[in-house]
């Protein structure tokens, strides 16, 4: 069933079947709120309230956009709030019980994780607009023109905005080293060390 | 940079959300331009990365069932049916209008069969109705005004 379909039956007083709603986009929500909070419990706690916060605001949903940039842009701003009111208590590695068993050996997996842990301390060391655009282009697989409808700003802000973000990780990433316009790969970031 | 279009869409070309017309302009000068080459493999270099390093975490069981447990399910059903019946007291109201609306009509297509002297016989019965309430009204604030003077008469100076 669609997502409006589904919105239109929940508006219509079957509340049930906001199940579906948060079956399909609790992954994706708890990622991104992950990127934020940097811990599992924040990640876990702000995919609650952003989907809580959603059904509440349903009756606010039009219904000619799309929903995932409406409930996006509700997780990006509480998010966003969340990290201007309250700095993380702790920040965490994956775990890497939180992996998928993704194919390859334990050394192949610690590599992964390593790379996860930096990238992700990378990202999240970038000023707020620049990290929001990252997670959203290249982790959560938003185009500019949806980014734009989610923060609310011209398609051509976002495209600038994630030319700058990349320089800016670039920069992070190599500590000013030589390569350019290439982030390394799980055994180049090892050999970086 | 030097091309004039280093700084275009590549962002959007590279996810294919551009249109047709854009989407095949920009492949047509790809093909040309090396600059603008280098930036597209720099971006889906950067993608493949980033996919690699995407954190794959399985959101807790609980997330749902708290979630579920959290909204209030008959939200809408209320707001669905205080809509409804926002329509009925209105469709009610509507037909009620409509109704004394008739009823005047009526009432007046009846009028000219009155004798004339039926209609001032109609008209001194309704003045009476009127005046009626006012006689008694005036003599209730007569006696009122009256009880007010004696008891001020026989306070004691």
């Amino acid at each position: 069933m669609q997502d409006n379909e589904l919105i239109n039956s929940i508006l219509k007083g079957n509340g049930e079947r906001y199940d579906d709603i948060v079956e399909r986009y609790q992954t994706g929500l708890y990622r991104t709120a992950y990127y934020y909070a940097q811990n599992i419990e924040d990640a876990r706690d702000l995919t609650q309230e952003i989907l809580i916060k959603a059904y509440n605001c349903l009756a606010g949903f039009n219904q000619g956009s799309s929903f995932s940039t409406w409930l996006y842009r509700i997780a990006v701003n509480h998010c966003i709030d969340w990290c201007r009111k309250k700095k993380p208590l702790y920040t965490e590695a994956t775990c890497l019980e939180n992996l998928s068993d993704e194919e390859g050996g334990p050394e192949d997996l610690l590599l992964q994780q390593e790379l996860t842990s930096e990238l992700q301390s990378a990202v999240a060391s970038l000023p707020e607009i620049y990290s929001t655009v990252l997670i959203l282009y290249y982790f959560e697989d938003f185009s500019p023109q949806q980014i734009a409808e989610i923060v609310d700003a011209p398609k051509r802000t976002i495209e600038t905005r994630l030319f700058r973000a990349r320089k800016m990780l670039r920069e992070k990433l190599h500590s000013g080293g030589e390569r350019h316009d290439l982030l390394p790969k799980p055994k180049q970031l090892a050999q970086l060390r | 940079m030097t091309c004039y279009r280093s700084q275009s869409n590549w962002h959007s070309y590279v996810k294919n959300s551009l249109n047709e017309i854009e989407q095949r302009e920009m492949t047509s000068h790809l093909l040309l331009c090396p600059e603008c080459q280098s930036i597209v493999s720099a971006i889906r270099k950067t993608t493949a990365t980033f996919i690699k390093g995407r954190a794959i975490l399985a959101p807790p069981l609980d997330i749902k069932l708290n979630v579920m447990l959290s909204i209030n399910k008959h939200k809408y059903t209320l707001s669905a049916n205080s809509s409804h019946l926002f329509e009925l007291k209105n469709w009610g109201l509507s037909m009620l209008a409509a109704g004394l609306l008739l009823f005047a009509l009526n009432l007046t297509s009846l009028a000219p069969s009155f004798e004339s002297n039926q209609v001032a016989e109609l008209n001194s019965t309704l003045g009476k109705q009127i005046t009626f309430p006012f006689d008694k009204m005036s003599q209730a604030a007569h006696a009122a005004l009256h009880e007010i003077d004696s008891l001020t008469t026989s306070q004691p100076n």
